[in-house]
């Protein structure tokens, strides 16, 4: 039981937003679709959920989904608005799918309830969606997508459009629920934090395409390009940096002031954080380093620096 | 992406638009037709001839220098108390506000009837005979319009740009020329239109407030029908008729498509008035417009109940006998009018129903032409309508007698209201509930039942609210069609109107406040309606 997409390509108003997608997803298995806003990724839901007409074959455990209406394929999707029905009760709306497949109002009853329990909104079956907290509406909707037993949950930007430290809990509890039920997921972010928690493979994009994918640890230790690294969060991508061929990445933990240090730096400017500086300066052949350090550099001082070998990463 | 909209698809449009699409063709634009025809094709007769004896010229000069009084009046009466209420907020404001609207939403037959009790022949003050009877009814009448429109605009204009203005040097009176007056002119040729449309197209209150001297062309169509017999001549006069309306209609639409100023809104740009001196003058303003609008009726009402032996209900009890003027007691009348209201209702709902969800979910093309041809009956005036029943429905089967023609006229009437309840709930529900619903398996049938049906039906009760009452106060169309054994309120109203004498005169209070009473409860409970459904 796995979702295959082969070949998938949409064109809208002759612009491109998805180019030849491959993507497989094993049972059981959550994956993440990691990529900037614009990059096709919700469009890559909406074909899997059968919403968005595409070239290419989507198709479940070896069945074609070509030419199958949505209503039919029983694959879960919570929308980043959540969409929650305005003129339905918090039971309501999660009993909706429920209702639909012909479920007795007893049984739908018991599963709301259940359901509602996984979510931490246990009792929270008559309130009016209208009353709900931004938090409290994602939990709803999550509830309602996973109430019909969904064989694949497609999540849009689950914690999206919530604050910092709700998404951390948020996210915390998602990651809970999808280990506990077991269902294959596949949801799509444009933060890697929560890509990287919550999945077991990450798939990056790239306007239509996919750069990259595989296990969180290897994109993380090899990114395939310097716009994939820039993208994942790092900094001191350089070219040619001495006689490695191409370009790599070099940790800025790996960097330090050394006296003994052969490569001479002038700083540009210094910032506090997290209770040290972090520092940027430029070398004499014109790269740009990013570091931490302890002691406060002063912009225009020249220090020499280390690097450990270990902590420069090839791209590709 | 984001934009897509799951459409109906053509071949569901269309289904979904035939029973509305034949409606209007068979009941709007085939009589139409039919009026063009017989006003084109000769009989005999030459133009001019035509034209002469029906007054053609006469008419159409009052039609229009009439329409062009009432707007300005309208317009510069109601722009005080649109500044009032837009820009002060006091305690009662809303209260006014609603209650400023009533007499726009009175039937034209209690309208004309009002005024008879106010200034009429049996009237302390008589203006009978007089065009300022006619002006001042219509004023009555479309003050509403400016209120709600042009103050609906004046609410939301951010009062920091007059703030501005003042800051840089500007008096009261320069503010206002320079910078409101130019923020309101759309709303104000919004409203301008919208008045002298209705006045251009007067027909109960002219028919009744005119006498023998003031006919718009709405009335003359009349008389060239009912007293006349002269169909040919009352063709030319609607072929007229629609021809203006349609100029207006067409101004008003390039205007719209014309500006394009954009505005900083906010939601309620009122302060509290400042000082004794701003208390004076929104009080002085809303007394005499709360007296202005109030009085009309209240004479009504209070006519009704005074009767030649002092107070009582003698009026009201006389309606239940049977009048030699009527071949039913007047009180037949009340109930033939809730039942033709049920039944137009009903037809308007089905109708109106099924081409809102061709309109609101169809592609752009098919919902923008089918917009424009539902809206129709509505520039058209009611006149032309009854007229062209009269003309035309006798092929393939003789409706003309038939008693269905009334509600089925009111139901054409009607439709457009409940289109535009229902249009803008139905393109505001958000596409992503429809396909939130379909990935939980709902069918495109089950998210029609479930998601929209439910989001639109505190719409779809305001429109039949709003069809319910248009069927009450029609008069136009009515006048045609309605048989002398079926007749309706404002059909009984106009009769006893028509007789002398105080009691008939007395009848026709008693009636009038009944309809009054009876279009103000329903009006009335449509608002609450649309108050609770607020921020669907």
């Amino acid at each position: 039981m796995s979702l295959r997409v082969r070949d998938v390509s949409v064109r809208l108003a002759g612009k491109v937003i998805l180019d030849r997608i491959d993507i497989e997803v094993d049972d059981g298995v959550i994956v993440a679709v990691l990529g900037p806003s614009g990059s096709g990724k919700t469009t890559l839901l909406r074909v899997i959920a059968g919403l968005q007409p595409a070239e290419g074959t989507v198709s479940w455990a070896g069945e074609n989904l070509d030419g199958i209406a949505p209503h039919r394929r029983n694959f879960g999707l919570m929308f980043q608005d959540y969409a929650l029905f305005p003129h339905r009760s918090v039971a309501a709306n999660v009993s909706f799918g429920l209702e639909m497949r012909g479920d007795a109002a007893a049984s739908s009853e018991h599963r709301v309830a259940e359901v509602l329990g996984w979510v931490g909104l246990a009792g929270y079956e008559r309130r009016s969606v209208a009353t709900l907290s931004g938090g409290e509406q994602q939990r709803v909707a999550l509830a309602r997508a996973l109430a019909p037993e969904p064989r694949l949950l497609m999540l849009d930007e689950p914690v999206g459009s919530l604050d910092k430290a709700l998404r951390t809990r948020l996210l915390d509890e998602l990651r809970d629920i999808l280990a506990d039920q077991g269902i294959t997921t596949l949801f799509v972010t444009h933060d890697q934090d929560e890509a990287f928690a919550l999945s077991d493979r990450v798939i990056i994009m790239r306007e239509g395409r996919i750069v990259q994918s595989g296990k969180p640890e290897q994109i993380w230790s090899a990114p395939t390009d310097a716009w994939t690294a820039r993208f994942l969060g790092m900094t001191n991508i350089v070219t040619g940096y001495d006689g490695h061929v191409g370009t790599v990445v070099i940790r800025p933990d790996a960097i330090r002031p050394d006296d003994g240090g052969t490569v001479r730096l002038t700083i540009t400017s210094t910032a506090f954080k997290e209770g040290g500086y972090l520092v940027a300066g430029v070398t004499e052949d014109g790269t740009n380093l990013v570091f931490p350090s302890d002691r406060r550099l002063a912009p225009d001082d020249t220090v020499t620096i280390s690097i450990d070998p270990a902590g420069i990463v090839p791209l590709g | 992406m984001d934009q897509h909209r799951s459409s109906l698809t053509r071949r569901q449009s269309w289904l979904l638009a035939a029973l509305p699409g034949l409606f209007i063709v068979y009941f709007f634009a085939y009589p139409v037709v039919a009026i063009l025809g017989m006003g084109l094709v000769g009989d005999g007769r030459s133009w001019a001839e035509v034209a002469t004896r029906s007054g053609l010229a006469d008419v159409a000069w009052f039609t229009t220098w009439q329409a062009v009084a009432s707007t300005l009046l309208t317009v510069l009466l109601g722009m005080p108390v649109a500044w009032v209420l837009a820009r002060f907020s006091f305690p009662g404001r809303a209260a006014i506000r609603a209650g400023l609207m009533i007499p726009f939403v009175m039937p034209t037959v209690v309208v004309g009837a009002a005024f008879l009790a106010l200034a009429g022949p049996t009237s302390r003050i008589d203006l009978s005979g007089s065009v300022w009877l006619i002006l001042s009814a219509h004023v009555f009448y479309n003050l509403a319009v400016v209120i709600r429109v042009v103050g609906g605009l004046w609410t939301s204009l951010d009062p920091r740009l007059e703030d501005a203005a003042r800051m840089l040097g500007a008096s009261r009176f320069r503010t206002f020329r320079a910078v409101t007056l130019p923020l309101l002119r759309p709303a104000i040729a919004a409203a301008s239109s919208i008045v002298f449309l209705f006045s251009f197209t007067s027909f109960g209150v002219v028919l009744l407030l005119g006498g023998l001297r003031f006919r718009t062309i709405e009335v003359a169509i009349w008389q060239r029908v009912q007293t006349a017999l002269d169909l040919r001549g009352a063709a030319l006069l609607a072929i007229v008729q629609l021809l203006g309306v349609t100029a207006i209609l067409f101004a008003y639409a390039r205007y719209q498509a014309r500006r394009s100023t954009q505005q900083h809104l906010v939601a309620d740009g009122a302060r509290p008035p400042a000082g004794p001196g701003q208390w004076s003058i929104v009080i002085g303003i809303l007394t005499a417009v709360v007296l202005a609008e109030g009085a009309p009726l209240a004479v009504l009402a209070i006519r009704s109940l005074r009767t030649t032996s002092g107070w009582g209900f003698q009026f009201y009890r006389s309606l239940g006998e049977l009048d030699s003027a009527f071949f039913v007691p007047a009180t037949e009348a009340i109930r033939n009018s809730l039942w033709f209201g049920v039944l137009a209702t009903t037809i308007a709902l089905v109708v109106g129903g099924l081409a809102a969800i061709v309109i609101g979910r169809s592609d752009r093309g098919i919902a923008t032409w089918f917009d424009a041809v539902l809206m129709l009956p509505l520039g058209t005036s009611a006149v032309t309508i009854g007229f062209g029943f009269l003309v035309a429905l006798d092929w393939p089967v003789d409706l003309r007698t038939s008693v269905a023609l009334v509600p089925i006229a009111h139901a054409l009437v009607a439709t457009p209201f409940v289109v535009r309840s229902v249009v803008p709930v139905l393109r505001s529900i958000r596409e992503r509930l429809r396909e939130a619903a379909a990935t939980l398996g709902a069918s495109p049938l089950q998210v029609l039942r479930h998601i929209d049906l439910p989001i639109i039906s505190r719409a779809l009760l305001a429109g039949a609210g709003l069809a319910f009452a248009v069927s009450l106060g029609e008069f136009g169309a009515t006048t045609f069609i309605a048989r002398p054994d079926f007749p309706t309120l404002p059909i009984a109203i106009f009769r006893y109107l028509g007789r002398p004498g105080a009691a008939t005169f007395g009848s026709a209070m008693a009636m009038s406040t009944i309809l009054m009473a009876v279009t103000a409860v329903v009006i009335g409970t449509i608002d609450r309606f649309r108050q609770a459904g607020g921020d669907l």
